[in-house]
């Protein structure tokens, strides 16, 4: 699993608890402190907030420190802010704080995105019925720029031959994680997509939980709708993807 | 001295939409009648509906011809001339749809009918300057173009009739249709016995590579009318039609006649089947099934009251299949797993059917297909239904669904989810009020789940407030929380369960419906 060598600027609590909540962060700084406020206010209390800092070039890094100094004086979380010695983008910078994390499982949280109060409760409650699945996934309410449900169709390997329709925002066991490699570096994106695609190569499903539990940001500074959704980075893409995964049939 | 005026003559042949020479070749009557060509089709041909020119006969002009928007330059009186001209088999056409409300349109436009020219004619002619008029309380004329851009040079009703029906165009307004669909006496449901005899064989037809759902109410028809004295089968067969004798019955004919084996039939099966429509009205899928409704000598059928009252408000005759969980019947549910294409895909918290309602699992859940007013529906409900335990079931689905889609859901599945819901979310699929029977009656009320929909036109066997509860989604997210928190709340949910228990208890015991 390919990962970054980083600094750790901040740390209170500990690593040992269930949930890792992993948030790479880049150049958020407007939306950071709403999405971890969104972690803080979770029902389910045995987790670790792992931010992974992909040397951002706003104050990012800076509000998070502060506010987990602030969070740690009455929180029982563990807290731990990470910088990457370079830019490395989304898919090895995730990877780094599954590297780091020693939770049972790890939720995967852009810093954009917010979740609700008992999303973490219903991921680990879903994922602990089922020993077969290595993740599960939830409805996500679409906000800001667009409205809209993703995640409402359920994994399933003839679906995803044509595209991907379940968002990174899920929870994944550490364990099979690891023994997937991570998450791959794909250029211009689809890392989650690629994870989804080995997970059937390996004759697995991610589960779905049939619940609205966290919130998808649209917004035009969002990677979604810049580098991955140009046409020509596109076509790149299906390219590539069909290389790495010979029986997709992306049109 | 002419017929017609020789003004009028003269601003025929000045348009180049009239080919004097091609008229008297093929009206050969014409010139044994000693008239001119122009002054023939001015008085007579055009009210027998014969074509100004060989143009005109190839384009097939759609009963109406080009020429008002062509001679823009012409005087209105001479437009008004030209648009007049309609077959008289298209009159005929159009008349049977029952479309073209004539006491609706004399009322709302103060026209009446005159010597020679029925008001039909006169909504159609006054197409060229006043385009904005209504054929009657249920097709917009200003709807049918705006939906369906490419229509030009015809009438929009005319093209409905003509091609829009068989192409599936959306046909009817959202608000159209409630509205219709609001008014129409629900007395005027035929009966079952007014349809069908007790002494003929009945064939239920249904398309074996349709959605799953048409062939559960094929069979549920079958066991429906066995139950209440006639003699069904049930046949995916068409072949097993032709040799039949007896009724047939096609569900849902916008899948059996338009893609399935009812493709291949002759006008005279389909004109012998009954139809039993399960689409709503603002839909392409109804436009689909309403023209076979509209040839069937026999009439229709309907799984929903009020749609079954709008289509005998068309002159169709057509009775009322109530969808009732039937002991012994397919919408009979014992409780018991969900199935494993469910299971596999889906967390499914432990299902309990607990005696107490107020110990359900799920708080709320919603079943149905995800569309794009839907999934903003509930994405604007997210955050109440956030707070709650609850089963979100909305994908996305193209194409009939099938037995195998690892996205469909059985009814037998629903039944079981609904029977550990408290309350059963009823989003509509598109912006009609249609009271979708089978998710608000079949799955909610009869499971003793508590629904809660958008209003829904009015049905006569149940009663808003009584049997279910209706909000506009902005009213939504408070009346749930106060349903699922507070006290008040919870007494009248549980009210409302009771009545639907009761409601249940009377169909059971053969008190409703089956009389």
């Amino acid at each position: 699993m390919r990962t970054q060598t980083t600094d750790l600027i901040f740390s209170a609590g500990s690593l040992d608890h269930r949930v890792s909540v992993i948030v790479p962060l880049y150049n958020y700084e407007k939306y950071i402190v709403d999405t971890l406020e969104s972690v803080v206010n979770q029902s389910w209390s045995d987790l670790t907030i792992i931010v992974v800092d992909d040397c951002s070039r706003d104050e990012s890094a800076e509000i998070v420190k502060n506010w987990m100094q602030r969070c740690a004086a009455s929180s029982s979380l563990g807290l731990f802010l990470l910088r990457n010695k370079q830019n490395v983008r989304l898919a090895t910078t995730r990877n780094t704080g599954v590297a780091f994390s020693q939770s049972e499982y790890c939720f995967f949280l852009d810093a954009d995105n917010l979740l609700y109060p008992r999303c973490i409760e219903k991921h680990v409650e879903a994922l602990d019925a089922r020993a077969d699945c290595p993740a599960a996934y939830g409805l996500i309410e679409v906000f800001d720029a667009d409205t809209g449900i993703i995640g409402a169709e359920v994994f399933d390997r003839a679906r995803l031959k044509h595209g991907n329709y379940i968002d990174a925002m899920a929870i994944v066991r550490r364990e099979s994680l690891l023994a997937l490699g991570g998450y791959h570096d794909i250029r211009h994106g689809w890392e989650d997509y690629d994870l989804w695609l080995r997970i059937c190569e390996h004759d697995h499903i991610a589960l779905q939980i049939p619940e609205i539990l966290s919130r998808y940001r649209v917004h035009s500074a969002s990677m979604l709708r810049t580098t991955t959704n140009k046409s020509k980075n596109i076509r790149e893409l299906k390219r590539n993807m069909t290389k790495l995964h010979p029986w997709l049939d992306l049109h | 001295m002419p017929i017609v005026s020789e003004a009028d003559m003269a601003a025929l042949r000045a348009s180049g939409q009239f080919d004097p020479v091609w008229y008297a070749e093929v009206y050969p009557d014409v010139a044994l009648l000693g008239l001119d060509p122009a002054e023939h089709y001015l008085w007579i041909g055009r009210r027998l509906g014969r074509f100004a020119s060989a143009r005109a006969r190839d384009s097939l002009d759609h009963g109406l011809n080009e020429v008002p928007t062509q001679l823009t330059s012409m005087q209105s009186k001479r437009v008004e001339a030209e648009t007049d001209v309609f077959e008289h088999d298209l009159i005929e056409q159009v008349s049977k749809t029952r479309l073209f409300d004539e006491q609706w349109y004399s009322q709302t436009y103060g026209k009446r009918s005159s010597p020679g020219e029925n008001l039909l004619e006169e909504y159609l002619r006054a197409y060229a300057h006043d385009p904005s008029r209504d054929a009657g309380p249920l097709f917009s004329t200003l709807y049918y173009k705006q939906e369906n851009p490419d229509v030009r040079g015809i009438h929009p009703l005319v093209h409905l009739v003509k091609f829009g029906l068989r192409e599936g165009r959306k046909a009817f307004s959202p608000n159209k249709s409630n509205e219709f669909l609001d008014s129409s006496d629900q007395n005027l449901i035929s009966s079952i016995d007014s349809l069908l005899s007790k002494d003929e064989s009945i064939l239920v037809l249904y398309w074996s590579e349709g959605n799953f759902f048409f062939k559960d109410i094929a069979q549920y028809t079958v066991e429906y009318l066995n139950n209440i004295g006639y003699s069904a089968v049930l046949s995916s067969d068409s072949e097993a039609s032709s040799s039949w004798r007896g009724a047939v019955i096609v569900v849902a004919p916008h899948e059996f006649c338009v893609h399935g084996p009812g493709r291949a039939w002759s006008t005279d099966q389909r004109q012998q089947a009954i139809y039993l429509n399960t689409e709503q009205w603002h839909t392409s899928w109804f436009s689909l099934s309403l023209q076979f409704m509209l040839e069937s000598n026999r009439g229709a059928l309907d799984i929903n009251p009020s749609s079954a009252a709008g289509l005998a408000r068309l002159g169709i005759k057509t009775g009322f299949v109530p969808l009732l969980p039937l002991a012994g019947s397919c919408f009979d549910f014992p409780s018991g797993a969900i199935s494993s294409q469910i299971t596999q895909h889906k967390y499914i918290k432990p299902l309990s059917y607990p005696e107490t309602f107020t110990a359900r699992p799920y708080d709320l859940c919603f079943l149905g297909v995800g569309n794009e007013r839907r999934n903003k529906a509930l994405a604007g409900l997210a955050t109440t239904l956030g707070q709650f335990d609850s089963f979100i079931h909305c994908p996305r689905l193209s194409g009939p669904v099938r037995v195998g889609n690892p996205d469909m859901m059985s009814s037998s599945d629903f039944a079981q989810i609904a029977r550990n819901s408290k309350i059963l979310l009823n989003i509509h699929q598109g912006d009609s009020h249609y009271l979708e029977w089978h998710r608000i009656f079949l799955s909610g009320i009869m499971e003793g789940c508590v629904v809660v929909t958008e209003p829904c036109c009015p049905v006569r066997f149940i009663e808003s407030g009584v049997h279910y509860i209706e909000a506009s989604l902005n009213e939504m997210p408070a009346l749930l929380t106060e349903l699922l928190s507070s006290s008040q709340g919870k007494r009248r949910l549980d009210e409302v369960h009771r009545n639907c228990l009761s409601l249940r208890a009377q169909i059971d015991s053969g008190e409703r419906f089956l009389l």
